[in-house]
């Protein structure tokens, strides 16, 4: 028995070296078989992209703003299934598969298709033996294939096949076989990376942090400089490579986007501009910290940038040649003594605001230069004694430009008559505003300054003081030129409202860096496209209806006698006839709308498909038309009838059946229905609430009993798990009853007037909350205990009511107020205001997603008649 | 000779001097003329007026106004010439403020009084940032209104009144409210189109009103210069639809319901159930028509509008 336990735990110990060795082995060929992923990326590329993180893509990237703006492009609507999975993705909340998910891959766009490379690194050791299994992998719609000696994997799914390849710690995958058949041949010959053919090829090969993109540069240039021909004009003049490298670091309030790329001058006064020596700019401490926008132009030197303009400026060359005559006979001196010597080159200009003229400012290289220019100025008939000013302690002087100075102004699209100018600590100042010259001086003087302002010191900070340009523009001020075009990268941008774009040159290395910044305010935006007009007077509510979810349109009633289905993305306008319309109602359900129901003020009835086609059984003639807004409940819609007060049901067939009470008052208001119960109100002092099931047939407790007289219907509200009833009077009582009917007697009495009818939210907690708003403006939150949660006052009037809708994502529903003129007001269960300055709109909202950013917009009609769609921040 | 070189020497010594200006003291003054004149537009007073006019004429005179300072001071002018009736010198600061530019709001505000005919399409014509502009808003709201659009009016007005100064808010409520009561309205060339311009209407004013369009009227017997009480305009509607319904019960049928009570008393604190108005208060309020000001009392004497009376009546007669 011992020797059998001997040879046992030898056999174990053998078997165990043997799997242990094994390992050993496995792990070191795995090792010494480590590949880099550089080398399966396709040499002739339309677009590669690299990104350092799956895990953070999905956790991070994905939920950006951004994001939803690529996403939001209709060419990538595949991509928007894919990218919500991932949103939704466990990722997030698992540790462990975080750290699995920390893996770097390149995406790759050939004009055979594309292909993803993953670099799994140490997860490769775990997924390699299925390359071994080969074609064993028991899963569904995959199969191996072996080819020109290269082992892959093919999956199927419907009409699509994507091809699998695993070389050791790489994963490859193509929608082409022959792509990555090519890569794979590719991979194997050439053991190290393709050509190092260009600085931004060598810098796409280096870790970052940031996502990475090697770009097609004259694309680039052309998409860059598409708006501006003078860009373009001086950019002959240089020879840059077929690649750039584009790096994007952004979350949702920073973003810096930078852009690497070679430069060589083509002709000799390029090669000036590069190599001349650049000091640093001292503008940063002298731009007002209010400026709302400001250019800097530190090229080169004024002659060698002057030379270089006229290169490509044949007609300018001309004028300047004028200008050196003109010049030379009025002034008695050379345009090099009046304009260059004094000049470094350092030419800005910025804007202030409620001003549109420009301050220019220029850096003083040498006084005693700069004064013997002005003496000559001023001994001409250029600038006069009389032309003298002190404002606020600070000495103006106004001259009329010699024609040179225009030339060079004319270059910043600027014209000048007559300006004022000064000089502070060696900086020039010209402005056509004196006030402008003096309140730039006096931001100096008092330290506010462009990098001292809290609001900018990160992005002024982070800015080379040497950059040959540079922009720093507000777009509440005004769009730059590169951002006014449509393209995803302009739409990205313009997320962010305030930036500085500089570009650095330095040993032919041409950077261009665009750093912006965020702020939350006022961060409501009308979408594209709006407002858009509406097809006559509205006459009903509008509705955002989509029968499918990729069709959608605009549902409304108009002139009060047709409904009209107005297409959003596709240019289609169908109309209902609805002669005499009194309500329109369409059958939603989990967002899907399957008919439209019009009510007609002579009692018809009319039922429609979304595509206008008949109902079988409709339209129906009703004995009498209804009172209040009819009600879905179930499939069937419930009407309280105009003169004899009773309910009646009528079915989706259009079959009519009268509940059994007749009321002896009128009903206002819509019953309130929740879970097949329904509660109706015959408005009237001290009245009765009346509760049925879904037949119709009246429940225990009914009627209740009223006192006051109630603002609107009773609404039902989710308290303890179960549904109560609450009801709210016009002097701001609320009674409450429970699930069975019985009453828990007045809960709260809020002081003022109360005219809109109740809303219940679904707050943090398990119960609900209702909102109410006085007639003073008072929005009281109320817990389903009868407390007072907050309360806030807004401006509006007694005609205002309360709508709710989920539009900034976060899972609770924030709080619409309308109807009290041109302005809606939105606030979140904080009672906060989500746009302080209100939204135009007047009539009570829709909500649908319009510009799939996955949160719902706010669609509004305003008095002029227009459709207004708003899209709001996340919270 | 030597005077007058002497002189001479004086008048450029004087000329060449520096001038002490202060920029922001033109703003101070600037705003301080704005607000007076915000305060004095509703009620003008000529002689005020002429102050404030030679006030803003000094500061027209400075040589170190900038463009935003020339702009809102010849507008400054133009207004004032405008309350004055004074064409002559509103054409005068028109040129001025063209000379500034031609796509400011100011200018075309000015432009829209000198050319009634073109006014509306001059401002709706305004472009961006200009049509923006509060006062440009309110100046198109005026326009809007004159020509029965009261919706558009009230969109203008609204805007308008978000950035216009507090006084605007409280002063110009009553213009804006009556395009909003009748912002659904359509009462052009109707006697309830006359009726709408009256801020307080009597009861004989409404009477004729509403002769045409209420059958049965002359019962009413309206024809006195009493005022139109909220009381008197709930009496009219109960008493339209007893008659458009032919249904006479409905005259007394809220009195009979709340006497059959054990202890009769009224709802409504301020509207006795002895009141020959109770029956058509009690009616409207519960009806939705007129609703309960401070959430418990009717208030029957307060005074209504026209615009309101006209709302009123164009809601009771598409309703019943």
């Amino acid at each position: 028995m011992r020797k059998v336990v001997k040879y046992f735990i030898r056999g174990i110990f053998v078997i165990g070296l043997v799997v242990l060795t094994t390992l050993a082995v496995y792990v070191i060929s795995w090792a010494v078989q480590l590949q880099n992923a550089e080398r399966y990326v396709p040499e002739k590329t339309l677009l590669k992209l690299r990104i350092p993180s799956l895990g953070k893509l999905a956790t991070e990237w994905l939920n950006l703003e951004a994001a939803d703006i690529v996403f939001a492009y209709q060419n990538l609507g595949e991509l928007r299934a894919l990218v919500r999975d991932l949103r939704s993705a466990e990722l997030a909340t698992n540790p462990l598969l975080r750290h699995i998910a920390e893996v770097p891959f390149d995406f790759a766009l050939t004009r055979q298709g594309f292909l993803l490379g993953f670099d799994l690194g140490w997860r490769s050791l775990l997924i390699q033996p299925i390359n071994w299994l080969g074609g064993f992998v028991p899963i569904e719609n995959l199969s191996a294939v072996q080819s020109g000696g290269a082992l892959y994997f093919r999956y199927s799914a419907g009409d699509s096949h994507f091809f699998l390849a695993l070389r050791t710690n790489i994963v490859l995958i193509s929608d082409s076989e022959k792509l990555l058949m090519d890569v794979l041949k590719a991979g194997n010959q050439t053991p190290s990376s393709s050509t190092a053919r260009s600085r931004a090829s060598t810098m796409f090969r280096q870790s970052s942090s940031g996502l990475r993109l090697l770009a097609d540069t004259p694309a680039l240039i052309q998409l860059v400089t598409q708006q501006n021909p003078d860009v373009s004009r001086i950019l002959k003049n240089f020879d840059l490579p077929e690649e750039s490298l584009l790096t994007f670091d952004l979350t949702n309030q920073n973003l810096k986007v930078h852009l690497a790329t070679a430069l060589q001058g083509t002709v000799p006064q390029a090669r000036a501009v590069i190599e001349y020596p650049i000091e640093n700019s001292g503008q940063f401490s002298r731009v007002p910290g209010t400026a709302t926008t400001w250019s800097l132009v530190n090229v080169a030197g004024l002659q060698e940038l002057v030379d270089l303009l006229l290169v490509q400026e044949p007609s300018l060359a001309q004028d300047f040649q004028r200008a050196r005559e003109a010049t030379n006979l009025l002034l008695g001196i050379s345009l090099e003594d009046l304009l260059f010597k004094w000049t470094t080159g350092e030419l800005g200009l910025f804007l202030l605001p409620g001003s549109d003229d420009p301050v220019i400012l220029v850096k003083v290289k040498n006084q005693t230069d700069f004064e013997r220019a002005m003496s000559a100025l001023e001994g001409s008939l250029f600038l006069s004694q009389s032309s003298r000013f002190l404002v606020d302690q600070i000495p103006l002087n106004q001259l009329r430009l010699p024609p040179v100075f225009e030339i060079l102004l004319r270059l910043f699209k600027v014209e000048l008559e007559l300006p004022y100018y000064t000089v502070h600590e060696g900086y020039f100042y010209l402005s056509q505003d004196s006030g402008n010259i003096v309140r730039s001086i006096n931001a100096i003087l008092e330290g506010n300054t462009l990098e001292k302002n809290p609001g900018l010191a990160d992005l002024v900070q982070e800015t080379d003081r040497k950059s040959r340009l540079l922009l720093y523009y507000n777009i509440r001020h005004g769009i730059p030129f590169f951002m006014r075009d449509q393209s995803l990268l302009s739409r990205v941008l313009r997320l962010y409202q305030k930036g500085i774009a500089s570009i650095t040159l330095q040993d032919r290395n041409l950077d261009i860096t665009i750093r912006s910044h965020r702020d939350r305010d006022n961060a409501t935006v009308l979408l594209p496209g709006f407002p858009r007009p509406l097809q006559g007077q509205l006459s009903s509510r509008l509705h955002v209806l989509s029968p499918d979810g990729a069709r959608r349109f605009f549902a409304y009633v108009a002139d009060e006698n047709r409904i009209v289905l107005d297409g959003i993305l596709e240019e289609s306008v169908r109309t209902l006839p609805l002669p005499q319309a009194k309500y329109f109602l369409p059958l939603t359900t989990n967002r899907t709308t399957s008919r439209l129901y019009g009510f007609q003020r002579n009692a018809q009835v009319s039922a429609w498909t979304l595509d206008g086609g008949a109902i079988d059984g409709f339209p129906v003639a009703l004995e009498e038309g209804p009172q209040t807004e009819p009600v879905m409940l179930g499939n069937d819609v419930l009407i309280v009838t105009e003169r004899s007060h009773r309910a009646v049901l009528l079915s989706s067939r259009g079959n009519v059946a009268s509940w059994a009470v007749q009321f002896e008052d009128p009903v206002s208001y819509p019953p309130a229905v929740r879970d097949g119960r329904v509660a109706i109100y015959p408005r009237r002092f001290d009245g009765d609430i009346y509760l049925f099931d879904s037949q119709g047939k009246e429940m225990p407790g009914s009627p209740l009993a009223t006192e006051g007289l109630g603002v609107a219907s009773p609404v039902w509200v989710r308290y303890q798990g179960q549904n109560h009833l609450y009801f709210l009077t016009t002097e701001g009582r609320i009674f409450a009853w429970g699930p069975g009917a019985e009453s828990r007697g007045q809960i709260a009495w809020f002081s003022g007037a109360y005219q809109a009818p109740p809303l219940v939210l679904k707050g943090r907690g398990n119960d609900e909350v209702l909102a109410i708003l006085s007639r003073e403006g008072i929005l009281t939150l109320v817990s389903a205990e009868g407390g007072l949660i907050r309360e806030s006052r807004l401006e509006v009037s007694g005609e205002a009511k309360l709508a709710q809708g989920d539009l900034d994502g976060d899972g609770l529903n924030e709080i619409v107020v309308y109807g009290f003129g041109n302005r809606i007001w939105v606030l979140d269960q904080n009672l906060r205001h989500l746009a302080p300055q209100g939204l135009q709109g007047y009539s009570e909202p829709a909500y649908f997603d319009l510009n799939g950013d996955r949160r719902l917009d706010l669609i509004t009609v305003g008095l002029d008649q227009q459709i207004y769609a708003w899209a709001f921040p996340r919270p | 000779m030597k005077k007058a070189l002497a002189l001479l020497t004086l008048l450029a010594a004087c000329v060449s001097a520096p001038t002490e200006v202060s920029s922001d003291r033109i703003d101070d003054q600037l705003l301080g003329l704005e607000a007076r004149l915000d305060q004095e537009r509703w009620e003008p007073d000529p002689s005020r007026l002429q102050t404030l006019q030679a006030q803003a004429r000094s500061i027209a005179s400075s040589a170190l106004l900038n463009r935003d300072q020339r702009l809102r001071t010849h507008f400054l002018l133009a207004d004032l010439a405008k309350l004055q009736q004074d064409r002559q010198q509103l054409a005068e600061q028109h040129r001025f403020l063209l000379a500034v530019g031609n796509q400011h709001p100011q200018t075309l505000i000015v432009s829209s009084w000198l050319d009634a005919a073109n006014a509306l399409s001059i401002l709706q014509g305004a472009p961006p940032p200009a049509n923006s502009h509060p006062r440009l808003q309110w100046e198109l709201g005026l326009l809007l209104a004159k020509a029965n659009r009261h919706a558009e009016a009230v969109a203008a007005y609204d805007q308008a009144l978000a950035g216009l100064p507090e006084i605007w808010r409280q002063k110009g409520r009553l213009t804006r409210d009556t395009s909003w009561n009748l912002r659904h309205t359509n009462v052009t060339g109707s006697d309830l189109n006359r009726l709408a311009t009256i801020a307080l209407p009597t009861l004989n004013q409404f009477y004729l009103a509403v002769r045409e369009e209420t059958p049965n009227a002359t019962a009413l017997r309206f024809e006195t210069q009493e005022p139109l009480t909220r009381a008197r305009l709930a009496e009219w509607v109960l008493h339209y639809v007893a008659e458009k319904r032919n249904n006479p019960d409905l005259r007394n049928r809220q009195s009979r319901r709340i006497r059959s009570r054990p202890n009769p008393a009224s709802p409504i604190p301020d509207v006795s159930l002895e009141a020959p108005y109770f029956d058509a208060v009690l009616f409207c309020v519960e009806r939705d028509i007129l609703p309960l000001p401070d959430g418990r009392n009717f208030q029957p004497d307060t005074r209504v509008s026209g615009s309101e009376a006209v709302r009123l009546v164009q809601r009771v007669m598409k309703d019943f």
